[in-house]
Formats: C-alpha cells, sequence, structure tokens
C-alpha cells in the first residue's frame, strides 16, 4: 500500500493506517519521557541523604526506568518497522480494528475491572487483620476507582 | 423473564453469602490466630457485614415490589437489556479499568520513595489485575 499523504503539506489527511502507526511514536515518546523523569528523580534522590525506604525507591525507579526505555525502544523500532513494511502495517491494523477482537477488548476490560473491585473487597477484609495501612490504601483505591467510574459513567451518558 | 428474576435472587444470595463469609473469616481469625484480633479489624468486619445485610435486605425489598407489580418488573428488565446501557456500562468499565491501571503505576512509582509496604501492596494489586486480566481474555476468546 502506498501513501500519498506527505505530514509537511497543510491539507495532509494521515489515512486510519498511519495513525494508527503514529500511536507507536507517541507510546515510545510518552515512555521516554517517563523513564526520563524517573532517572533524573533517581538521581536527584541520590544526592541526598537516604534511609532504607529512600534507597529502595532510588532503586526502584532505577528499575522501572530501564523497563520503560526498554518498551520506548521496542515501540520505535515497531514504528519504523512498519514504515518500511506498509503489509505488516497492514496485517497489524487488521488486527486491531477486527471487530471480534474490538468485542473482546472491550469485554475483557470490562470484565477484569467489575472483578477486580471483588479482589479488592476481598483483599481489604483479609488485609484488615494484618496492617491498618494496607487496608485504608486499598480502601482508598476502591474510592478513587468508584469515583473515576461515576465521572466517566455521567460523561458517556452525556455523549450517547 | 425468568431468567431476570433469577438474576436478582443470585445477585441476594451473592451478597448474604459475602457478608457470611466476612463473618466466617472473623471467627476463624479469632480462633486461629495466636494474638488477640485488633480493634480496627474486628470494627471493619462487624460495620462491612452489617452494610452487606442492609445492602442485601434493599435489595430483597426491591424485588418483593416488583414481583407484586409487573410493570415495575418489566421496566426494570427492559432498563437492565437496553442496549445504549449496556454500551455504556461496557465503556465505563473499560475506561475505568485502563485509568486505575495508569493511576496504580504512578502510585508505585510515588509511594516507592515513602512506604515499602504500600508499594508492594500497590504491585500485588497490578499482578492481580495482569491475571485477572489474562484469565477474562481466555475466557472471552473461547467464548467469540
Amino acid at each position: 500500500m502506498k501513501y500519498q499523504n506527505d505530514p509537511t503539506k497543510p491539507d495532509y489527511n494521515p489515512s486510519p493506517q498511519e495513525r494508527f502507526r503514529f500511536n507507536y511514536h507517541l507510546k515510545c515518546s510518552v515512555s521516554l519521557f517517563i523513564s526520563i523523569v524517573l532517572s533524573n528523580l533517581a538521581r536527584f534522590l541520590l544526592n541526598g541523604n537516604l534511609n532504607g525506604t529512600g534507597k529502595f525507591g532510588v532503586l526502584f525507579s532505577l528499575c522501572v526506568s530501564g523497563a520503560v526505555l526498554i518498551y520506548a525502544a521496542i515501540n520505535m523500532i515497531l514504528f519504523f518497522e512498519l514504515k518500511k513494511k506498509p503489509e505488516k502495517l497492514e496485517e497489524l491494523y487488521r488486527q486491531y480494528s477486527d471487530e471480534r477482537n474490538v468485542l473482546i477488548r472491550e469485554k475483557v476490560s470490562g470484565g477484569s475491572f467489575t472483578a477486580l473491585v471483588f479482589i479488592i473487597c476481598i483483599a481489604m477484609m483479609i488485609f484488615s487483620y494484618i496492617s491498618k495501612l494496607v487496608t485504608f490504601v486499598l480502601a482508598g483505591l476502591l474510592l478513587v476507582m468508584f469515583l473515576v467510574r461515576l465521572i466517566l459513567k455521567l460523561y458517556y451518558e452525556k455523549k450517547y | 423473564m425468568e431468567n431476570f428474576k433469577k438474576e436478582l435472587q443470585a445477585k441476594m444470595t451473592m451478597t448474604v453469602w459475602a457478608a457470611a463469609l466476612n463473618e466466617i473469616l472473623y471467627f476463624a481469625m479469632n480462633i486461629f490466630c495466636k494474638e488477640k484480633v485488633s480493634e480496627f479489624a474486628s470494627n471493619l468486619s462487624t460495620y462491612l457485614s452489617i452494610a452487606l445485610f442492609v445492602y442485601a435486605l434493599v435489595q430483597w425489598f426491591r424485588y418483593m415490589l416488583m414481583i407484586q407489580d409487573e410493570t415495575k418488573l418489566e421496566a426494570a428488565y427492559i432498563k437492565s437489556k437496553d442496549e445504549r446501557n449496556i454500551m455504556i456500562r461496557e465503556k465505563t468499565s473499560g475506561a475505568s479499568y485502563m485509568i486505575s491501571i495508569y493511576m496504580l503505576c504512578a502510585g508505585v512509582i510515588v509511594s516507592s520513595f515513602f512506604s515499602q509496604g504500600i508499594c508492594i501492596a500497590f504491585m500485588c494489586v497490578i499482578i492481580a489485575m495482569l491475571l485477572v486480566n489474562v484469565c477474562c481474555k481466555f475466557y472471552y476468546e473461547k467464548k467469540y
């Protein structure tokens, strides 16, 4: 497949496939940004006097930063590879936009959310005997999840 | 309609079971734990059970009202099977799930600098999320 669109022209109108490919670029940019922020945060904190928790935080953020960097690299490779191989982009886009796959994706995230609420509730019950702090964290998480759901519900009810 | 009635009954039964399990857990902890169960855990367990029982009672009350009045039952059935409502429910849950994941990831990183306990708790939640997601994916791929 050949793309006649030129991104430098003002009437540039990207095709859905091009938009799909651009998502990899976006993912890569966001991941790079997160990785840079995390590694700089770790470097900044390393300069100060750190206790046990601080050291754990620095080590943890460095590991996460590394993982995110690898993720960014994978996305960047995919972005350029898909530019070279339009047939592969077409195939990936077909898989992504396939009705069955879209339905499964929606069902999976909906079902996972419901299951997760139950799991957190059970975890909260169990952790109340072990740690007060973790119980409060889980309760807070549940509250935030419900708030997000409420806001989104109001949004979608207005939209549809 | 009969299936809808069964669904409502199942919801009530599940709520009562959840409250009962909570109480069983409390008694099990009291029996098997060497140390006495903390006041916080005891209060939480009691209030949670009360809340669940009250919820089951409200559901039972609504169910009784619906059974007596067929039009109400029909309205509730239509509301639950309405395509627009189903779509909104699915979209809302899906988007909430994604936002929750991003918030949790941010929470893991921020909490790692303050408390290892909270960080590990968040990580456990993320792992549980991924496991549930994989299980759901397998289930729905077989179903559709």
